[in-house]
């Protein structure tokens, strides 16, 4: 026996016509398969609607703003993690850099020792020279300026580099500070 | 009416705070929505225990996007998409196996009620409605709860489960076929087994 669209019907959330409801009322009487998924349908359907909520346990709010901080702090320090890694990456990847160059360099001192230790010493030299020009230029500089700028301007120029060392701490010491998590 | 008003006025208050980041307006949106949606994430999850995460994780979820939250939109709606779609995932990861009826613990849904008899009877039906429902799809057992608790449109459920209407209503349709033929199945063997054991008892 057919069995649609009786059994459309019988699941159907829409409301029959007239028509449609005495055709399923008189197939409802000869066919017991109908009959028990008609049965089955409004018991199930029945049960879903009367059904209370399930509630969850007291505190659920508290919970979760517990779950909330403790997620934020896991964010932060993960972030924390992730800078250290950065920070950690850039420096050993400047030092092979550097030992790079270096090697790069000084490649020849591995052929000759007496090479390298003759062409340290130049450096030593000249590095010194140099060393010793600017002292002569800053000594030269500086008797020229204190006879040209009056005391007054030296106070206001050495308060003014105060102060923005002052700033310079501070702004520092804000951004190394670890920031506040939300709650 | 008024009131209905007054609550949605302070419900809007408290969304516009909670999109500006305010932890405590968000709070206050969590006591009012944690009924709705811990009741959908058990009755698609089927524990208390799984139900309790899983509704933590939605409102931590709905916290993250508040800032995506479209105020045009019903809050109700976007929260509980979040939470279907988040059981959604979790019991297609977990590949939730269905539960007999038989074979269910009698552990069980605490009912405050203090009649023993309609305790026991509220328990048993809280069984029942989740063996059901656990023989269906994940996806047909969220449209089944939007429609039935939730007294959601199937626009609504269409809107919050990212289907067509039609593709609803066929689920819709679907599960309650399906529905109705375990209830049957299972009343069938109920009464086959109660009745050899009348005919055992009879000898």
């Amino acid at each position: 026996m057919s069995h649609q669209p009786f059994e459309t019907w019988i699941l159907a959330e829409e409301p029959l016509t007239v028509e449609q409801a005495h055709a399923l009322h008189a197939h409802l009487e000869v066919c017991e398969a109908c009959r028990r998924l008609s049965s089955a349908s409004s018991y199930v359907d029945q049960l879903l609607r009367t059904i209370p909520s399930m509630r969850p346990a007291t505190g659920f709010t508290s919970r979760w703003q517990a779950r909330l901080v403790e997620k934020s702090l896991q964010a932060y320090r993960q972030r924390q993690r992730s800078q250290s890694w950065w920070f950690f990456a850039l420096n050993t990847f400047g030092a092979v850099l550097f030992l790079v160059l270096l090697a790069t360099q000084y490649s020849f001192a591995i052929d000759s020792p007496i090479t390298l230790i003759l062409s340290s010493v130049r450096l030593a030299t000249s590095w010194l020279s140099f060393a010793n020009v600017v002292q002569e230029i800053l000594t030269t500089f500086l008797s020229v300026i204190v006879r040209i700028v009056p005391p007054f301007w030296w106070v206001v120029v050495a308060t003014g580099i105060s102060v923005l060392s002052l700033i310079w701490i501070f702004s520092l010491r804000q951004l190394l500070l670890p920031r506040r998590t939300i709650l | 009416m008024l009131r209905n008003n007054i609550v949605k006025d302070v419900e809007t208050h408290w969304l516009e705070r909670a999109r500006h980041g305010d932890p405590d307006a968000f709070g206050q949106l969590v006591e009012a929505y944690q009924v709705a949606v811990y009741n959908l994430c058990y009755r698609m999850l089927g524990e208390e225990y799984e139900a309790e995460d899983a509704a933590q994780e939605t409102f931590l979820r709905a916290y993250d996007a508040m800032d995506r939250y479209d105020i045009g939109r019903p809050f109700s709606t976007w929260l509980l998409s979040i939470a279907a779609h988040y059981c959604i995932d979790q019991i297609r990861k977990k590949r939730m196996t269905f539960v007999h009826f038989q074979t269910l613990p009698d552990q069980e849904v605490a009912d405050p009620s203090p009649n023993p008899e309609a305790s026991l009877s509220a328990s048993q039906e809280q069984r029942q409605v989740r063996a059901l429902l656990g023989i269906l799809s994940p996806a047909d057992r969220a449209a089944v709860v939007m429609y039935y608790w939730y007294d959601f449109s199937y626009e609504q459920i269409a809107e919050t489960l990212n289907l067509t209407i039609s593709a609803v209503k066929s689920r819709l349709h679907r599960a309650k076929g399906e529905m109705a033929t375990v209830w049957d199945e299972q009343l069938n063997q109920v009464i086959v087994s109660e009745g050899k054991r009348n005919e055992s008892s009879a000898f």
